[in-house]
């Protein structure tokens, strides 16, 4: 009676699997398509034609907050691969959201920091300030010592103490390639300032050549952990983002790499200091914000690669970077429930949000059924061979095989790994995926998805060995 | 529910699989043409640049001649030509290029300009518009009014034309503009010739406001002292942009006839031409501005008080300006920034 019960279960729950994978897979492949006839259509295209924006008197000025919390390893390197951005002007905001290794002493040392009296705009409320620093070499170097208060805080704090129209978020490790901001701002100055937000492709650099803060030569990391990051940052990248960004229903610009209007972050309230996942929070709210408002203006998305960041080397890191976004990703949910599937947001709250619902975030929890089902399944005997197998191909396509599309659209976009081993690479690992990647990444998304109830709002622990040399 | 057979599944994954694997051939066979490719093209650069530069110095084009003109070698006649062009700042060498360039590559350009990719279009229309090979122009205004002629193709099209100085731009311009922002007029602006922009200021009040504005972000970008009493003229417009930009080309310029032009600024309602106007009276250093900036300090709008401070420190007696402020202005806020700007001087 039992064995009959559990295995109608099984079956009813395989049965279930198989139509949500197929859901998924087909919705995938409609972004592919999309994010592959845009990227098609450029392919070939010259790009580099930014001199004209390089000395023209329109390119808007722009803050660039690096948030800061124990960045000794990274933070020299990533300020000084700022310091040569071919940009007319900006200014570099380093935020120490009250570090408790040497970050501020480091700062203060590599770039002649001097104390400077300063008033400041509260726009937003934020730990208290302890000083605000300027280099006396770099006059538009900025060093802000606050309490700690989380990534959100710091962000905020940068943003009261910005004086450009636009800000730049980076993470403490990023480096950037020196046309970046004439890339990410060219959408906003071409359309007189009704793209309020960019977004640039962000890629791993473990692996890649860094000489004085700049990628010379692109490469693999020797690490099957990093060559898989690689893949779905790839995968995430060239097509979930291009395709969502054409109907203007992206709800992530990365926080390792973003430009916004200042003015209209801030009438939304600036950074959330109550979410892990505060870059995804604010964007939600910005649609929100330009919803309500019935503002026809937009956000966007660059597939330059622009930006490269340290990708973690341990299953441990991993692991607390994976727990953490899954929890950022629910709780922006959870605080914007009210738009999910109503109208009045139209794509955003009928297309965007529920696939983050269904895929992102619910995706963790039927793929960790998934495999229970499958490894349940085959041990007590509770579902059929056939449906084992018909299980295992379809996560072959839902994983692999879309890994793969994210591979191809690398090469006919970027075309930033040079050698045919590295696809070749590429090519194995992602057919490996479904074997050991995913259900170890699956395993902690469910994990943070757990601890939503337990952990508090702080800073990921990344463990930085610094990518530059 | 699920009705199917061990054999479909097998199918499945084998076709699964077959896929997977096509697509690597695919990458695989790509990225070798690509590399024999651009391989091809560097030998064939190599081969050709004294050849070029022979020709280009002294009009010797008997050995580049004998060179078969296939796609590699107009890749590498462009790529080099555009490398040298970059590089080199004599006009009159510019005008040699151009006329190589018009040489080697117009068969292959007219050809890429009706190619079915809309990436080969756009490249041959920005190689055309680098070089600068305006005998392109009949063919290119035909393209632009296809219907199938894109925004990018259109903008392009409407640069060349503008660095041409053709005679039909501004009636394009008057009926319908492919882009209406105020980037997209300046590139157009930059490129044409002094009498094309008198034209255009003639026709000022009729122009779209995105163009308005980029007329007056020209002249504040190129400091045209001939124009000053024209920008002068739009500091009593009606319309609060074109005050703001004429204020700002201004303050680029760093100069006025009447300074008093700018009193009204002082005391607008709106906190951005108060803005406009203290960073104005910083450039200019108009000792009448002086209370009016200590006015500003107490601005309720911190912009209005940051950009005051600033200002006032921009004056020979910023020092002493400041000080009094920080010492002596009833407004806290005011002796704040008056402290901070007082740091800096």
């Amino acid at each position: 009676m039992f064995y009959s019960i559990m295995s109608d279960l099984f079956y009813y729950a395989g049965s279930l699997l198989i139509v949500y994978m197929l859901f998924v897979f087909t919705f995938y492949l409609f972004i592919f398509f999309v994010s592959a006839a845009e990227l098609r259509k450029k392919l070939g295209m010259e790009t580099g034609q930014h001199e004209e924006l390089l000395y023209s008197y329109d390119t808007k000025p722009v803050t660039l907050l690096v948030p800061a919390y124990n960045e000794q390893m990274g933070i020299v390197q990533s300020v000084r691969s700022l310091l040569s951005m071919n940009y007319p002007e900006y200014e570099i905001v380093v935020v120490n959201d009250g570090s408790k290794d040497d970050t501020l002493q480091v700062m203060i040392d590599q770039f002649s920091m001097e104390k400077i009296p300063m008033v400041i705009r509260k726009s937003l409320d934020t730990q208290p300030i302890k000083a605000v620093y300027q280099s006396k070499v770099y006059k538009h170097v900025y060093l802000v010592d606050k309490e700690n208060g989380g990534k959100a805080d710091a962000l905020n704090a940068g943003i009261n103490i910005s004086k450009f129209p636009y800000f730049c978020t980076l993470d403490g490790d990023s480096i950037l390639e020196r046309d970046a901001f004439l890339q990410v701002m060219k959408p906003i100055i071409d359309s007189n300032g009704e793209v309020i937000a960019v977004g640039g492709s962000v890629r791993i650099a473990n692996g890649c050549k860094i000489e004085r803060g700049e990628v010379v030569e692109v490469g693999l990391s020797q690490k099957p952990i990093v060559i898989m990051q690689v893949i779905e940052y790839l995968r995430a990248f060239l097509m979930g983002r291009i395709g969502l960004s054409k109907f203007n229903i992206l709800l992530i610009v990365s926080g390792a790499f973003g430009v916004f209007h200042k003015d209209w972050v801030l009438k939304a309230g600036g950074y959330n200091p109550n979410t892990v996942g505060e870059d995804m929070e604010l964007v939600v709210r910005l649609h929100r914000l330009l919803k309500d408002e019935k503002s026809t203006n937009r956000i966007e998305y660059i597939p330059d690669p622009v930006c490269w960041t340290e990708a973690p080397e341990s299953v441990k890191v991993l692991g607390r970077q994976r727990s953490r976004w899954q929890r950022g990703l629910f709780e922006t949910l959870y605080i914007h429930k009210g738009m999910l599937l109503n109208p009045r947001y139209k794509s955003v709250g009928l297309i965007s949000l529920p696939y983050f619902l269904l895929i992102e975030l619910l995706g963790a929890v039927v793929e960790f059924l998934g495999y229970v089902v499958l490894v349940m399944g085959i041990t007590f005997s509770l579902i059929s061979w056939k449906m084992a197998l018909l299980l295992f191909c379809l996560s072959l396509l839902y994983g692999s095989f879309l890994s793969m599309c994210g591979v191809l659209l690398e090469e006919w976009s970027l075309r930033k790994y040079p050698k045919l081993k590295d696809v070749v690479k590429l090519f194995f690992l992602a057919l490996s995926e479904t074997f050991w990647y995913r259900p170890v990444t699956t395993f902690f998304r469910i994990q943070g998805l757990l601890q939503l109830r337990n952990k508090k709002h702080q800073w990921g622990d990344m463990e930085r060995k610094g990518v530059s040399s | 529910m699920i009705n199917v057979s061990y054999l479909q599944i097998g199918i499945a994954i084998a076709g699964a699989l077959v896929l997977l694997f096509l697509m690597l051939g695919y990458l695989l066979i790509r990225k070798k043409l690509e590399q024999r490719k651009m391989a091809d093209l560097r030998i064939m650069k190599e081969r050709i640049r004294p050849l070029l530069f022979q020709e280009l110095l002294r009009g010797e084009e008997e050995e580049l001649k004998q060179i078969t003109k296939d796609a590699v070698f107009t890749s590498a006649v462009e790529d080099t030509l555009k490398n040298l062009g970059a590089s080199l700042d004599s006009s009159s060498f510019h005008r040699t290029i151009r006329d190589t360039a018009d040489k080697y590559l117009s068969e292959s350009l007219t050809a890429r300009l009706s190619s079915r990719r809309w990436a080969d279009r756009v490249n041959a229309l920005v190689s055309i518009k680098d070089f600068q090979i305006y005998s392109f122009m009949p063919l290119l205004w035909k393209i632009y009014e296809k219907t199938r002629a894109s925004e990018e193709e259109k903008t392009l099209i409407l640069q060349i034309a503008a660095g041409a100085d053709d005679p039909k731009l501004l009636d394009v311009l008057a009926v319908s503009s492919p882009n209406g922002s105020t980037f997209f007029y300046k590139q157009i602006i930059r490129r044409v010739s002094p009498e094309t922009l008198n034209l255009i200021i003639a026709k000022f009040n009729d122009l779209s406001p995105s163009f308005r504005v980029a007329v007056l972000s020209y002249i504040g970008e190129k400091r045209d002292l001939s124009l000053l009493t024209f920008t002068e003229s739009c500091l009593d417009s009606e319309d609060h942009e074109v005050r703001v930009n004429a204020v700002k080309a201004i303050r680029s310029i760093g100069f006025i006839t009447k300074p008093q032009a700018l009193y009204p600024y002082s005391k607008s309602e709106s906190w951005v031409e108060q803005m406009s106007f203290a960073q104005a009276a910083g450039e200019i250093a108009h000792p009448g501005y002086k209370e009016m900036l200590f006015e500003l300090l107490s601005s309720s709008n911190w912009w209005v008080r940051y950009y005051a401070g600033e200002a006032l420190s921009k004056f020979k007696d910023g020092k002493l300006l400041l000080k009094d402020a920080a010492e002596n202005h009833q407004d806290a806020f005011a002796r704040d920034m008056a402290s901070q700007w007082l740091g800096s001087v």
